[in-house]
Parts: C-alpha cells; structure tokens; sequence
C-alpha cells in the first residue's frame, strides 16, 4: 500500500509516492481541474488509487484567487445595525505613513449588495432581546435569490455565546435555499469580537463558493476509481487533519499549502533556531523553526485576510519566479506589470532551462541580486520581529525558485551556510510526507478558572481524550486570558490538568515566563482542545549524483544552484550548501 | 541589503515592536487592548531615539519629551542600573495626564547604553471626573495627577510610596498599577534584548554603530529635504469655534533650509481656558509625521531623522501651552496642527497627498456603577472618513493621519459597561463630494441600559469641517444628540458630559473626509 502527498500550486502540482520500497517524486502543470489533474499524476505515476492508503492534499489555489481579490457569490447576513462591519474593520488603517489611509479589512470578500442585515439581538448574556425578524429573512432569501448566491455567511452579535438565533437563521435559509452553502460564525470561529468573526465566517463561506465544487470533484474522481483509504487535508499547523475536518474548517484550505512547507523547513530545526523561505512562483513564504516545530502564531495573516486561529507563523511577499522586474524610485522592484520575469533572468544566468534574448535594461544579474536583497531585508526584519537574532540562526531556502537563489540569499544575508530540504523544488509536498495526523477534538468552556470544578473538568476531558484516536501523547492546548475580557493566549500542556487551580498555576508560570509579571487576573478559559499527533515513516534521502560540483545540481525533485567558490553537502534529512574554505 | 546598520536598525525595531505587542496584550486598559493606545520605544544613553514601534503616530512625539525630562531631572551619570522613572507632565514633554511614560535605563556591566521607554493611556488619573479627561476643565489642576520626572523603583519593582499615591489618586488603582507592571516587564524585556545585541557586537563597538545608525538616518533625511523645494508653504486650520472661548487656531509655515525643516507655528491662537489646548509634543508629533510621510517606508526610523526638524512655537499658545493650561482633550489640536503641516507639505509634494480627511476622532467615556455596585469605566476612540484622493475616493471610518487607534466591538462594550450599541454604521453621504469623494464618517448608537451612566464626549467638527482639495467639497460635520426615553432631544456640543439614564440613546456622529477634484 502506497501513500501520496499532492501540492497543488499556481503552476505546478507536486506528488510525492511513498511505500515501503521508496519514494517517487512527480511534477507536472496544473490546468485549474483539480479532479483531472489528480488522476493524470496518479496514471503517470502507475499509483491505482484502490491501492492507496492515504491521500494527502494542500492546494494554493484558494490562497491564489484571493491574492487576486478574486470575487465570489458569497452573502453575509449580520444583525440590524451591523451590516457595516466589514467594511468598518477595526477603524485602523493599514501603512502608518502613507498619506493615503487604506483599511487592512478584507472588504473584497462580499459585495455591498449582498450584505443583509437580519433583526433580532442577543445580549452579552446570550439572552434574547429581541426575536430574529421574519420580514428581513424573507428580504434577505429574496436577494440571495435574485443575486444566485452560492455560499451564506451568518454572523450576529453574541452568536458565540448562545447559537440559538444564528441556527434558526440557517434553518429558514436551508428550508428556501438548500442548494446553498452556509458558514455560521459561531461554529466556525466562537469567539468574541464581531469584526473578526466577521472576516472568519466570510472566509468559510467565500472558500465555499471557491471549493467546495472542485474538492467535490476529487472526492468523486476518488470514489470512481475505488479509493477506499483515507483522505486527509494539510492544515495551517502544519499537521494533517481529516476530509470531515476541512468541511466543517474550510479556512484549513488557506493556510494548509504554505504550512506544509514551513513543515519541511521546521524539520530541519531540530538542533537550534531555523528562519525559513519558501520562493514559489508568485510569493515567498517566510517560517521559523525551533526545536522541530514550527513556529506558530494564534492569528494569521494570508492574502490579507486575518485569520483568528492557530497557525504556522507565516509572512509572505510578492517575490516569485513569475514576478515582472522593473526600476522603480529605489531601484529594482518586482510588482510591475511589464519586464522580464525573475524566471527570464535566471534562465539567462544558466539556474534555468530555455533563456530567451535578455533586452532589459538592467543586467540579469542585477535582477538576482534585487531579488535576494529583497528575500534577505524581509527575512531579517520577520526574524528580528520575532525576537530572532538572524545572525545566530539557521537559514533554510526551498521552492523551486528558491533553490536557485539560496547562496545569493544566504550571500545578501552576510551568512556562509544555508540549508535545503530533501527534494526542495516540491517542498510542499515533502512537508505533507513528513506531516503528522492530528486527530483532536475541541470545546467551548466560557468559566472563569474558580469556576471549574474538578469534576467538570474531568467529565470534559474524558469526553475529548476519548474522541481522539491514533497512538501519540495526548496533549491539552487550552485557550486562556488573564481575565475574560482580554486576549486569548495559548496553553499547552503535555500531561492531562486535574484541576481548574491546576490551570491556572500553570497559566501563571507560563506568563511570567512571557511577560515578566504576574496575570492580571485569575485566568478565564475560553476552550480546551485534546490532540493527538501520529507520523509515519519515510523513506530515507537519496544519495547526491556523481556531477558536477558547481552549477546545476539535481535533487529528488528541483535542482539546487551551487555557484563557484560554494560546496554542496548532504546530511541525513537535507542539503547544506556551503562557501568553501578560502 | 543587508549591511550591518540595516540588520542592527531592524533589530532594536523588534524589540521596540515586541515591547508593544506585550503593552497590547497583556493591558487591562480596555483602550489599550481594544484601541492599541501606547507607544514604545528605545533611546540612546543621552535620549536620541533609536526605535519605534508601530504605534499611534499622535505618540510619536510624546516620548522623546518624556526621556528628555528625565534625563534633566536624573542626568545618566546618575542613573543605576534596577531605577524606575516616570512622569505624565505635559510640561515636561508629556501629552495628557493618562498618559504615563515609564523609562528604564539599559546597562552593559557598569555602562549605560540605552533607554527603554513606553507610555501607556492610563484608565483614571484622577481628576474631576472618571477617566481623567474632563470635557470641563479649565486648568491642568482638575485634570488629575500631575507626576514629574520621578524615580519611582529600583530592580524590585515600584516603590511601596509610589504604588500608594497612585492608589490614592485613581478611581481604579488596580488597573492603573496592574498597566504599569506590565509597562515595566516590557522594558524589562527589552532590556535584554538590548544587551544581548551589545554583548553580540561588544558594548564599544555597539555604541558607535548606534551613533552611525543615528547618522545614516540623518543624512537620508538631509536627501529627501534636499530634493524639495525651499517653500516656506503655509498651512492653517481651527478648532470649531466655541462662544466665549477665543479662536483656536493653528498656523506654520514650513520651511526647508540647508537640509532642515523649519516649521514655525507662530499666528497660532494665545491658550485658551478649555482643556484643548496642547503641548510641545503635539507639534512635533505632527511635523515628525509628516517627515516620516516623505522619508519612505525603507527609511531608517529613528532620532536621526528629529535632527533634521526645528521647531518655533509661540509661547502659552493652543500649540504650545503653558501652565496652567488645561490639556486633557487636546487631540484634536494636534489633529488640526497635522492638518495644517499637510496641507503645507502638500505644496512641496502634491502628487501624493489626498485632500483632508475629517481632522477629527472622537474620545468618548462611559462610567459608572453596574448593578452590583461595582465601578465601570471604558473609554474608545471613534474615528471619521479620510480625505479624497488623490486616485480613489476616501476610506470610510479610518483613523487617519496621526490617529491609529482601533474601535471598540460591541461585544466587548456590552460585555464591560451597561450599554447597549444598536448599531455601528458607516454614516453614508457625509463624505465631502468630489471627482474622488471623501471618506464617510461613523454613525454609532447607544443605548443605556441602567441609570446614571456618566458619558464624556471630546469631539469636534461640529461647525468648522476640512476644506476639499482642486474644487471637491467639504464634508458634512459632527453631531452628537442624546434622544431622553421620553422622547426630548438634546443636541450635545463637540465637549459634553451628559448622564444617561435607562433607555436614553446617544447617537455619535462623525464628520466624513473632504473631496478630491471637482465632482463629474
């Protein structure tokens, strides 16, 4: 039995093939049908999909089409009065020092017209104040009508706090409307702030509407080839989490891609402190990783749209190898419409096959050189964000693109090392082999720590511990503020807490270590979810071709540009590239 | 890129920034953990600023006054390592008195090498009424508690004499001493941030690449300025005017000479006996967020860049008062002293100005006592629309120029103070007409939910609004009503404290931004 791993980027899909007899490694181009691109890697790869036990699926094709504002029949219907908050955001504005003050909200996500306000209102209680309003339902069913929506987003005030309205809301609309998708904002994000939930609900309902039809088709192209194993999703995490999962957590499917080569990267972080680029063809994701994981963040950022959830700690720019190069006030910029790609001027370099006739009128080597300053000014300023000295850590460059550039990177950065992962031109891909599968289960618990009996809590956690299959540690990650009204941090905990007390010393310690005082406040718990994490094995790394020593050097997957005067290695799990002594 | 002087700028940029993260984080304040109302930053020995965080631009100038009085007061040759000063004196380089500046030196063994410092918009000061920014106040006296540059801890924490004044003069003690912890551990932090980086390059050689730092960013802001015309351009803009209390007005004429910018503020309005007045912090503000508008966003940010600003300010004026001014509401005095400063830069750089934007926030508070007897207290900033242009229409509801602050959710209002917001609506048409038309205002509607609910409005364009730029127009202005359960209406002025008692509604109205070209 066989597992497969399968990126689905911009340009490329990346499968990776691995049983007990190896690994084997495909790249081929996308066509934007997911469910025929599928099955041609699977024919190309003579993979029977009766035979697989496990598919492992990211995809950026979601993240693409929002970079691209790309709009979707997505409705939103919030509370009387709050049809604005959207577009209202958090009243912040997204550069401190242009002139022209720009919302970071993500308004693109619904239309104007297509934002309904419903009447009806909860209290911070959760106690009904006022009924939903029949008149505006009807009104609202009758736009999702006329406008053909495919995907409904229902956000109303305090819906975290007591669903009631926001299940009514969805049983009027599914009653009138069943071929619709629906997105409650207390299932998908139930935690206070409506703005943020906001954007978290319409995200759900938005990667509805953009896919929910091709994952349909996949599952339908896998049922009609006999695939009985199990279909299993990368998430923002970086760990794999179940087909019914990503449908009831469709944000999954953003952050999953990215994530799953951070993974790659985190794994090469087991002996220090690892900062990590990612350069695909539109974007270069940057990660940390330390110790074997990778660095997380409680919110995130991709495309733009903040996503109020755990995730990978990932910062993108725009700097890929399709990304048009021209002069700009301060030099070479790459986000101009016009002028040779990143890709024309590597291909003139030799890094790449099929170079055209450079006519640009800056030389190709100024390109690279623009694009590793620009990698390494972004990588150092993510670094030193995060309290990392990049001077003290591991660098680690992958992506197609990115393996041709690693030595210029590491090079801008004033470092005479830089790591790759195995096969780094399907990165994705290999970050989804290494993956773990989380199984979890998760729940809202809303009580001041004082508040939590020890027999509660038992109760509660016996009920997750026992949702949770597969054979790893079971580890608590709690979700907690010093007082109710104050951010949510994490806390993980790696054995199972007897008591509410017991949180809370461990809340403390944890925020004194973080911050140096004490809480201000008892500890209020938010939720608690229970995981566990189960990997597999892999196959070993192949050894490293007989070649040349600089120039192109092939991997399992991508070639890595050495450049004279540097020496690439191999170690168990990755390659180093190295200047070599003077 | 990355030469050594970019990576060393970038790293004391995160650390300032991670200072701020821990203020917003961990801050009991609501209007610091939901409005993001704090700055930080890190100075050198002698008070040059080297980093900042993104913070609210109106605080950009607060804190280089602030290390500056303590540094008069405790010259660093006095400092030890452990001290602890504060200060709030908008006389000595503070803003208001919530605002209070926690500064911590930084030592490498015996040597001093830095300055942390953050200022954080306390809850309650004291004063005459709950959140110490009284619409009424005449004079500083009724504003609350004025602290000079005072060393107030060592390595153990606060004094036991300063935590017992605070707890003496605050409505909320608790609170205000819990922010200023969390003031400390965040210099605390930085602080060893700071020395890892010094014991990384070795403590001489980090103290020259300081000086460099400083230096480099000097002479990229001695270029820019250079490529600007000389001026002097003028720029103007007013309070609304308010019966008995003599024009609030803002002047300067900014002047670029031998790689300086001069902004001189004199024709400004004497101080006048309203707490609307500002201090020298509010000018520099202003002027150091309109350099920073024109240095690029690659620019190093740091004190080498107020080298390069001089400032001329009349004495006991609306933008430089004197004691015994009153000062509490004085934000938007800065707002039209930036006003005016951008309408002057934007004859030295016009292609990428838009037309003005409201020029006005509100600072609104609620106070009071819950059902239970337990004292309430939550303040929030409520923002208008931005200015046209100059190729898109205005963005409704945004805080705009020196302003950066967040709003507040209902959910979190309603679940801290007995309020109920009805709604929060972009105020449609209120943006001024134009090819590209100004942002709308915000329209937000409360209701009160149980008796006596002491509600403080600061805000302003009630009469006066910003001016459209190449034939747009202007802007419909603020309005504030309270609509009584009975039905009878009160129209509020821009600075009212009204109390509301169960089933009254407050309707808070902002002013849009002005428009940008003559409409099509």
């Amino acid at each position: 039995m066989s597992r497969l791993a399968v990126d689905f980027g911009a340009r490329f899909a990346d499968f990776v093939a691995w049983d007990d007899a190896g690994l084997r490694i495909l790249k081929r181009p996308v066509s934007g049908d997911m469910a025929a691109d599928l099955v041609a890697g699977l024919e190309a790869l003579e993979l029977e999909a009766e035979r697989l036990q496990e598919l492992r699926l990211v995809t950026t094709a979601p993240l693409n089409a929002l970079l691209a504002r790309r709009p979707m029949p997505v409705a939103l219907l919030s509370t009387r009065g709050f049809g604005d908050t959207l577009r209202l955001g958090r009243q912040n504005r997204a550069a401190l020092y242009d002139p022209v003050a720009r919302s970071p909200a993500p308004v693109f996500l619904v239309a104007p017209e297509d934002s309904h306000e419903i009447g009806g209102r909860l209290d911070a209680t959760g106690a009904e104040l006022a009924p939903l309003d029949p008149a505006d339902i009807a009104a609202a069913i009758a736009g999702l009508r006329a406008r053909e929506v495919r995907a409904v987003a229902i956000c109303l005030l305090f819906a975290h706090v007591n669903p009631a309205q926001e299940l009514a809301l969805a049983e009027a609309i599914r009653a009138a409307l069943p071929e619709v998708s629906l997105s409650l904002s207390h299932q998908v994000d139930p935690a206070p702030r409506e703005y943020e939930r906001t954007v978290s609900v319409l995200s759900d309902a938005w990667l509805a509407a953009r896919m929910d039809a091709p994952l349909a088709a996949v599952r339908a192209a896998l049922a009609a080839r006999g695939f009985a194993g199990e279909l299993l999703f990368g998430d923002g995490r970086g760990v794999l989490v179940s087909d019914a999962a990503a449908r009831a957590h469709r944000a999954i499917l953003l952050s999953g891609a990215p994530a799953a080569a951070a993974r790659a990267g985190a794994d090469l972080s087991a002996d220090g402190v690892v900062i990590a680029a990612d350069i695909g063809s539109l974007s270069a994701d940057m990660s940390t990783g330390r110790g074997g994981q990778p660095g997380m963040s409680e919110t995130g950022l991709l495309a733009g749209v903040p996503l109020r959830e755990a995730c990978t700690d990932i910062e993108s720019i725009a700097l890929g190898g399709t990304r048009r190069v021209g002069t700009g006030p301060r030099g070479l910029n790459f986000d101009v419409d016009e002028g040779p790609r990143l890709d024309d001027a590597l291909a003139a370099l030799g890094r790449l096959p099929d170079a055209g006739v450079w006519s640009a009128p800056f030389s190709p080597e100024a390109v690279v050189a623009a694009a590793a300053d620009r990698m390494a000014y972004a990588l150092t300023r993510y670094a030193t964000r995060r309290n990392i000295d990049p001077g003290r850590a591991s660098l680690a460059v992958m992506g197609g693109t990115g393996a041709l550039l690693a030595a210029d990177i590491a090079a801008a950065m004033g470092l005479e090392r830089v790591l790759l992962p195995r096969a780094p031109g399907a990165s994705g891909a290999i970050g989804l082999m290494q993956a773990a599968r989380r199984s979890e289960a998760f729940a809202r618990v809303d009580l001041g720590l004082e508040a939590l009996s020890a027999e509660a809590l038992d109760a509660l956690l016996d009920r997750l511990e026992g949702a949770c299959d597969g054979s790893g540690p079971l580890v608590y990650a709690l979700s907690l503020a010093a007082r109710r009204q104050m951010h949510a941090m994490p806390l993980i905990l790696g054995a199972r807490p007897a008591s509410g007390a017991e949180i809370g010393e461990a809340f403390a310690a944890g925020f004194r270590a973080e911050f140096g005082i004490a809480p201000p406040g008892p500890g209020y718990l938010f939720s608690i979810a229970v995981y566990r994490d189960t990997r597999g094995p892999v196959p070993p790394m192949a050894e490293l071709g007989d070649g040349a020593a600089t120039g192109l050097i092939a991997t399992e997957a991508g070639a890595i540009w050495c450049p004279e005067g540097w020496r690439l290695s191999r170690t168990d799990t990755a390659y180093r590239l190295e200047r070599s002594a003077r | 890129m990355s030469d050594a002087l970019t990576i060393l700028q970038l790293r004391l940029d995160g650390l300032a920034e991670a200072m701020q993260q821990t203020l917003l984080r961990v801050a009991v304040s609501p209007v610091v953990r939901e409005g993001a109302d704090a700055s930080c930053a890190l100075f050198t020995a002698r008070g040059e600023l080297l980093a900042l965080a993104e913070a609210i631009p109106l605080l950009l100038g607060a804190l280089p006054g602030a290390v500056g009085a303590i540094l008069g007061e405790y010259p660093a040759d006095q400092m030890r390592p452990g001290d602890v000063f504060v200060t709030n004196d908008p006389f000595s380089g503070g803003t208001h008195l919530p605002d209070i500046a926690v500064v911590q030196p930084v030592f490498a063994g015996a040597a001093l090498i830095a300055l942390s410092a953050s200022l954080l918009h306390h809850q309650d000061i004291g004063g005459t009424r709950a959140g110490s920014v009284p619409p009424d106040a005449t004079e500083i006296y009724h504003e609350g508690l004025r602290i000079p540059p005072m060393r107030v801890g060592d390595s153990a924490g606060f004094t036991r004499e300063f935590t017992n004044l605070i707890r003496a003069a605050s409505r909320a003690p608790d609170v205000v001493l819990g922010d200023l912890e969390t003031q400390l551990a965040a210099g605390r932090s930085a602080a060893h941030g700071v020395r890892r980086i010094a014991q990384d390059l070795g403590t001489a050689a980090f103290l020259r690449a300081l000086e460099a730092l400083l230096d480099r960013a000097e002479d990229e802001t001695v270029a820019r300025l250079s490529a600007l015309p000389a001026g002097p351009f003028h720029g103007m803009d007013a309070l609304d005017p308010v019966t008995d209390l003599g024009p609030c007005e803002a002047h300067v004429a900014i002047a670029i000479r031998d790689g300086r910018l001069v902004a001189d503020f004199h024709g400004s309005s004497p101080q006048v006996q309203a707490p609307v007045n500002c201090v020298r912090s509010g000018p520099l503000s202003a002027v150091f967020y309109g350099l920073l508008t024109l240095v690029g966003d690659t620019a190093l940010r740091n004190g080498g860049i107020l080298r390069r600003i001089t400032l001329q300010l009349p004495e006991a004026s609306v933008v430089n008062a004197a004691l015994p001014a009153a000062v509490n509401a004085r934000m938007n005095m800065v707002r039209c002293i930036t006003s005016a400063v951008l309408q002057a830069l934007s004859q030295a750089d016009a292609e990428r100005m838009p037309a003005a934007n409201s020029g006005m926030s509100y600072v609104i508070a609620f106070s009071g006592k819950d059902a239970t007897g337990a004292p309430f207290l939550s303040t929030e900033i409520v923002a208008g629309g931005a200015g046209g242009g100059p190729h898109a229409d205005g963005a409704p509801g945004i805080s705009t120029d020196v302003g950066n602050a967040m709003n507040i959710s209902a959910e979190s209002l309603e679940a801290l103070v007995p309020m109920r917001l009805r709604a929060a609506e972009i105020r449609a048409g209120s943006g001024g007409p134009g090819r590209f038309r100004g942002g709308d205002g915000i329209r937000r509607t409360y209701e009160a939910l149980s008796d006596g609910i002491a509600a403080s409005i600061r805000g302003e364009r009630f009469a006066r609004v910003a001016q459209g730029a190449h034939g747009g127009g202007s802007p419909k202005g603020s309005a504030a009503t309270v609509i009584r359960a009975d039905g009878a209406r009160q129209e509020l002025t821009a600075r009212s404290a009204v109390v509301l008692n169960r089933g009254d509604v407050l309707v808070i109205e902002s002013s849009g931004g002005a428009g940008y070209g003559t409409p099509e």
